[in-house]
């Protein structure tokens, strides 16, 4: 203060010497602020610096705000120059009441003087705010606060109006969006949408995500895009949007069908929701094979062998009619318990008896028996290997011929031995 | 020699009764006639008779294998099948040698008929048998001897050969033989043992009913001819005469009834019965001996016949084959007990 104080007074000294002096006076003052050089600097441009008094200009963006009692408020300031002469302003506010508190700032300190170059217009304004910090119990009303800009022959004002209110209004509502609301694909898709937050309150904040409406057995993640795996709440800058990603995983046996997901976000009591609607293709699928997966069996030449066929649905749509055919060589035989299924509903399975009759002729060794499943949409093969053989009682005719053929010989020898 | 076995056989009955002197006459007879053969020239031209033919099968199979495999390899659509490779060494043959299974098909009845050709006509000339039966022993204990002696020499022959090719096979290919391999092997060279008895129980039955050695050895010869060669032949020309197969429209009547009649001529010979045997044994792929329509190979899948299914595929040919070298032996047996040896 008292410094700003010196200025004055040396001001009103110069006006007596003549405006002209004091115009030069003000320019030198500009450039070096200390009075020692005054002197020196009054040869140089007397012309120059008449056009240039009062050319600096001292503003900001929004001179007016609302801010909420025990709420903050930054102002960036802007210094330009019109003129052709450097200069160097002290900064000081007036008119700040009781309490509250204000200072001048660049990126990383307080600041309490700024140089002003020659021509400097407002982007090459140096990084200069005003933050501005009301408290709690201040009452609502407006006031206005002055900025001061001092140097030489400039003496700039701006005038901050900030209206204190306990109700605040928000400048925006904020938004939670995605480009496609509805996907669909078949079970096992992992569906994925990009959906977008921003934050239009004016302040840092925390969102908390969550889903609604998921059915047993889905999978439901959210990943911001800027981070690397998936969390549950976000935060997002005053102004900015995040976009996060939001994959869902439908339950391995889901059934076809639509499924409408509400994904939601949370800050200081307000809701956001975004409806979404997942859309299950179905897809057909049918299995034969056998209960343990053995597919090979064993039988004589024409006689009947029992095998049970596993027929099983593994899409996620009901099958019906599911007619079951058999190839197999010439004159072999195959039926089965049903020839028709009337119905196999989704992820379930049923079994049926083949009951498989070689030809009579067969020869030893194995064939390929094929079954087929199918209904008009659907087609599945069983390929069985079914392994004629002969009855062992052969064998046992064999040995009992070859014993009574040892008999009959020592019967021989027995009877005509005796000599 | 013979003379001396009476005599032992006389001295060690004394004082035995009926029962033991049987069988001990027929243990000194089966010595003696052992020692006779072991001891001949005979033996000695079966035996280079034999190890010629197990070196040459063991060349032929380790050429015959080798030559297969380098074919394989350099033409990837020729199959090499390299299931029950050690059971190729007795099945494969080389360019111009045939394989031992083929060779001993046809050389092995030689042992047999060598060995009994003149079993019991050669000691009738040479007076010896006459004093023989004079001897207080029973009259079918010679026979019995002579058979089960010949025989012994016959399984020691034929296990020694089949062995040696195994050996000798594995030193050349390195080719390990499995469990069911070496139980094929087995059953096989046991099967080969009763088919070389079979000869040798004919080439006693020629002994017995004719008078000189030569004609006995002749007849036996020629028989073996017959089956070996034109068995096949007359299968042929007698199929052909039933069933005529010379226009296309006969051949679509009566092809299958011409080739089963055939083939089953064709079984009436031992050599045949024996072939196909073998065949089925030592190629575990044979599903089937008779002949196969196309209808019954529809849906048939590559693969092998476990041991038991191809043993009871040719039980009938053991059986055959069993039933003809008793049905000889018998023959011979009751040929020489009703004989009048004294009147000689």
């Amino acid at each position: 203060m008292g410094r700003t104080a010196g200025f004055v007074t040396g001001k009103k000294k110069r006006f007596a010497c003549g405006l002209l002096a004091a115009g030069v006076l003000a320019a030198i003052t500009v450039l070096m602020p200390a009075a020692v050089f005054a002197d020196e600097a009054d040869t140089n441009s007397q012309t120059e610096a008449v056009s240039q008094a009062g050319e600096v200009v001292f503003s900001t963006d929004y001179p007016g705000v609302t801010v909420k009692p025990g709420g903050a408020s930054t102002f960036p300031l802007y210094i330009t120059n019109t003129g052709s002469k450097e200069t160097t302003v002290a900064l000081k506010a007036e008119d700040l009441p009781e309490g509250w508190e204000g200072a001048f700032k660049n990126t990383s300190n307080e600041v309490s003087m700024v140089h002003v170059g020659a021509h400097q217009k407002k982007e090459d304004s140096p990084s200069l705010s005003y933050s501005l910090t009301v408290p709690e119990d201040a009452k609502e009303d407006t006031y206005t606060i002055t900025l001061n800009a001092k140097g030489g022959s400039v003496n700039e004002e701006l005038k901050l109006s900030v209206k204190v209110d306990a109700e605040e209004k928000k400048l925006g509502v904020d938004t939670f969006t995605t480009d496609y609301a509805q996907q669909e694909g078949p079970a096992g898709t992992k569906f994925s949408y990009t959906a977008k937050l921003t934050n239009n309150s004016g302040e840092n904040q925390t969102y908390s995500m969550s889903v609604q409406g998921e059915p047993e057995g889905w999978n439901v993640t959210f990943t911001p895009s800027d981070a690397g795996s998936a969390t549950s709440s976000v935060p997002v800058e005053a102004g900015a949007t995040s976009s996060i990603d939001v994959a869902v995983t439908p339950a391995q046996n889901v059934m076809a069908g639509e499924y409408p997901l509400t994904f939601m976000v949370d800050c200081a009591g307000e809701t956001l929701e975004l409806p979404v609607t997942v859309k299950i293709t179905g897809t057909y699928g049918l299995t034969a094979t056998t209960p343990n997966g053995n597919l090979s069996t064993s039988t004589y030449a024409g006689e009947s062998k029992d095998v049970v066929l596993s027929i099983q649905n593994t899409g996620n749509i009901d099958l019906s009619n599911i007619s079951l055919k058999a190839q197999a060589s010439t004159d072999w035989k195959v039926t089965f318990d049903e020839d028709t299924i009337s119905d196999i509903p989704a992820g379930q399975s049923k079994e049926v008896t083949a009951h498989i009759t070689p030809a009579k002729d067969a020869i030893l060794g194995d064939y390929a028996v094929l079954v087929t499943a199918s209904n008009e949409v659907v087609k599945s093969e069983c390929d069985l290997r079914v392994a004629v053989q002969n009855h062992t009682g052969w064998g046992i005719v064999a040995v009992v011929i070859i014993a009574a053929l040892v008999a009959g010989l020592v019967y021989i020898i027995r009877k005509f031995g005796r000599r | 020699m013979v003379k001396t076995a009476a005599g032992n056989a006389f001295s060690a009955a004394e004082g035995h009764n009926n029962k033991s002197i049987r069988y001990h006459s027929l243990t000194v007879l089966y010595q003696k006639e052992m020692a006779d053969h072991v001891t001949g020239k005979r033996f000695i031209i079966i035996l280079i008779l034999v190890i010629a033919m197990t070196i040459a099968s063991v060349y032929g199979a380790v050429t015959g294998i080798g030559s297969a495999l380098k074919d394989a390899a350099a033409d990837p659509k020729a199959s090499f099948d390299a299931s029950f490779m050690f059971l190729k060494l007795f099945s494969t043959g080389g360019s111009s040698i045939p394989s031992y299974m083929s060779l001993i098909a046809l050389i092995g009845p030689f042992i047999g008929l060598i060995l009994g050709f003149d079993s019991i006509n050669a000691e009738k000339n040479s007076g010896t048998l006459n004093r023989l039966v004079s001897q207080p022993i029973y009259r079918d204990s010679i026979i019995i001897g002579k058979f089960l002696a010949s025989s012994t020499l016959i399984t020691v022959m034929i296990f020694s050969t089949g062995i040696a090719v195994g050996c000798a096979g594995f030193l050349c290919s390195g080719i390990r033989p499995t469990g069911e391999e070496l139980v094929r092997i087995l059953i096989y060279l046991i099967f080969t043992d009763i088919y070389v008895c079979f000869w040798l129980a004919m080439a006693m039955l020629f002994s017995v009913f004719t008078r000189q050695a030569t004609t006995s050895a002749l007849s036996s010869i020629a028989l073996w001819l017959f089956f070996a060669i034109f068995m096949s032949l007359l299968a042929g020309i007698m199929a052909n005469a039933a069933y005529p197969v010379n226009t296309e429209y006969q051949q679509a009547v009566n092809g299958l009834k011409n080739y089963d009649l055939n083939l089953n001529l064709n079984r009436l010979s031992p050599y045949y019965l024996y072939s196909e045997a073998g065949s089925v044994l030592m190629n575990p792929a044979t599903r089937a001996i008779n002949a196969v329509s196309y209808a019954q190979l529809v849906g048939a899948l590559r693969g092998y016949l476990p041991l038991g299914q191809s043993l009871l595929l040719i039980w009938p040919h053991l059986v055959g084959l069993l039933a003809l070298t008793f049905a000889a032996f018998t023959i011979s047996y009751v040929g020489f007990m009703r004989q009048e040896i004294r009147g000689n």
